[in-house]
């Protein structure tokens, strides 16, 4: 059995065997199909009209990859900013910390007034969501580079500029992928989040109507489609991680080994 | 003739008042051309501070330190420590070539140099590889390569042995001396193992411990190439115990664990 079945068998089965449990329990029980669809509904629902699915998945999928950029930018940048300024950390961090206890849909409903239905309300609630764990493991990365190597540069002859780009960015590369990763799943919240408030289109602005019309085997197929969408940003971030940093994947996997 | 590295009358001490730590007082140490010289000493005795002011790192806070006769010392020393030190994110290559390419050779020629020098270490063909993917052994061997490389064939080596056991050890000990024996390098190694500085060296300075002094200059005659034998001639053995009679003026007891290199 190759390396990666051997891997994917588990969860497969595991998932498998929940699905095909939860059919059995709607059998069982002769629940009411409108209320407590089965799985089998529930695919079913997924195929009855897919291109608006499709369409809307689109729109939320946008939002998602928008508020990332601008939130992974924004995070790098105050990462740095907190790693080599005493003084913007000592003014900076506890707010950034205080920005995190502010309950975000709050805030969407306040962005709806200020910008309308447009896609902006949305992206910004994604970017409220993404930056933050882009923004702390930055600065932890930036952290924790042995000061041993900046030395070694340092006997070199190296300058500052120049020892940020070949030491302490590299170093800091696998934390800010993981803030990426945490964030790219994250941002799928922030944009239904940003849908629920206001919003013409889009997966969320989907799940509430179909919400108010008790098409609960419809609410499942989309939530089905936005975990899709999450689990395929996801899945993005780690592939361009492989591709960026080949030498961390590497690393890793001779410690597998010893 | 010049000396390469000329510590002169060099002390140094960290704080200030009353929680002042002096850490090297009144330290003395000439390396010459193509010389190989070893600083002994007990462990935390200061002896990294005194390559933190050779490289350039730290200035003295007396006397002076000169790398062929200038204090402008940055950049001019390779400088070798017991970790490897070798950045995960690059190949083995880049890692070698890494300070030429500071000091600003260009990529292609520094990449060459590295190659040709890592062939000659018995590297050749692994200069693609991450550092993850090849032995403590042989990363070791380029880190040394880098230091070559880095410096104007001025070498400080920071127990660069330290981290390994000890077969590896003495295997790269010979393959050391067979190295500096054919270039032009002068070295200044660290050890506290009185075997390993007394069958590497032309000369062995002992350290007192903090703050460090020279107590002992030892010059060492012994024929090379000297082979694992060495070290069980009668006349390695009066050198060893000089160096062991400085090294622990009071302390008889502490004698026992000097000759066991692991301990």
């Amino acid at each position: 059995m190759p390396e990666w079945l051997k891997k994917a068998l588990p969860p497969f089965l595991f998932g498998l065997l929940v699905i095909v449990g939860w059919e059995a329990l709607t059998i069982v029980t002769d629940a009411d199909p409108r209320i407590y669809p089965a799985p089998s509904e529930i695919l079913a629902a997924l195929f009855k009209n897919p291109e608006s699915l499709l369409r809307n998945a689109r729109i939320t999928a946008l939002e998602m990859v928008l508020g990332f950029v601008v939130g992974a930018a924004v995070g790098i940048g105050i990462g740095i900013l907190l790693a080599f300024s005493k003084v913007v950390r000592s003014a900076v961090y506890p707010w950034l910390i205080v920005s995190q206890t502010i309950p975000i849909p709050a805030v969407a409903a306040v962005l709806v007034i200020w910008f309308g239905f447009s896609i902006v309300p949305k992206v910004i609630v994604v970017v409220l969501i993404a930056f933050f764990p882009i923004a702390v493991n930055t600065v932890d990365g930036l952290k924790a580079v042995d000061p041993e190597m900046v030395r070694l540069m340092r006997t070199f002859g190296a300058s500052r500029p120049r020892i940020f780009r070949e030491v302490r960015i590299p170093v800091a590369m696998p934390h800010i992928f993981t803030g990426m990763k945490v964030a790219a799943a994250f941002s799928v919240l922030g944009a239904v989040f940003g849908e629920w408030v206001g919003a013409k289109g889009g997966l969320g602005y989907l799940l509430l109507l179909k919400n108010r019309a008790v098409n609960t085997d419809e609410v499942f197929a989309i939530i089905l489609a936005l975990s899709v969408l999450g689990v395929g940003f996801f899945g993005l971030i780690v592939i361009i991680e492989r591709l960026t940093i080949p030498w961390y994947h590497k690393a890793r996997q001779m410690e597998g080994v010893q | 003739m010049q000396e390469r590295i000329s510590v002169k009358n060099v002390s140094k001490g960290f704080g200030t008042g009353e929680s002042r730590v002096a850490v090297l007082d009144g330290v003395d140490v000439e390396v010459g051309r193509h010389h190989f010289v070893s600083l002994l000493g007990p462990s935390g005795c200061g002896k990294s501070t005194l390559f933190n002011i050779i490289s350039g790192l730290m200035e003295p806070s007396q006397g002076e330190a000169l790398v062929d006769g200038s204090t402008e010392r940055l950049g001019t020393c390779g400088y070798m420590q017991q970790k490897d030190l070798l950045m995960p994110w690059k190949r083995i290559t880049d890692n070698v070539a890494l300070g030429l390419m500071v000091k600003g050779t260009p990529r292609n020629e520094a990449r060459e140099r590295a190659e040709e020098i890592l062939e000659r270490f018995g590297l050749g063909g692994f200069g693609h590889r991450y550092a993850s993917e090849i032995s403590g052994g042989m990363r070791q061997r380029a880190a040394l390569a880098r230091t070559f490389l880095a410096g104007d064939d001025v070498l400080l080596l920071d127990e660069p042995f330290g981290a390994l056991d000890s077969l590896t050890r003495l295997q790269m000990q010979s393959w050391l001396l067979d190295i500096w024996q054919e270039s032009a390098a002068s070295i200044l190694f660290i050890t506290h193992d009185v075997d390993e500085a007394i069958r590497l060296s032309d000369r062995v300075y002992v350290l007192s411990e903090r703050p460090a002094r020279v107590v002992l200059t030892l010059e060492i005659d012994l024929a090379r190439p000297r082979p694992y034998e060495t070290v069980l001639s009668a006349e390695f053995l009066a050198l060893k115990e000089q160096a062991i009679h400085y090294l622990h003026p009071d302390d008889p007891a502490s004698i026992q664990e000097e000759t066991n290199p692991d301990a």
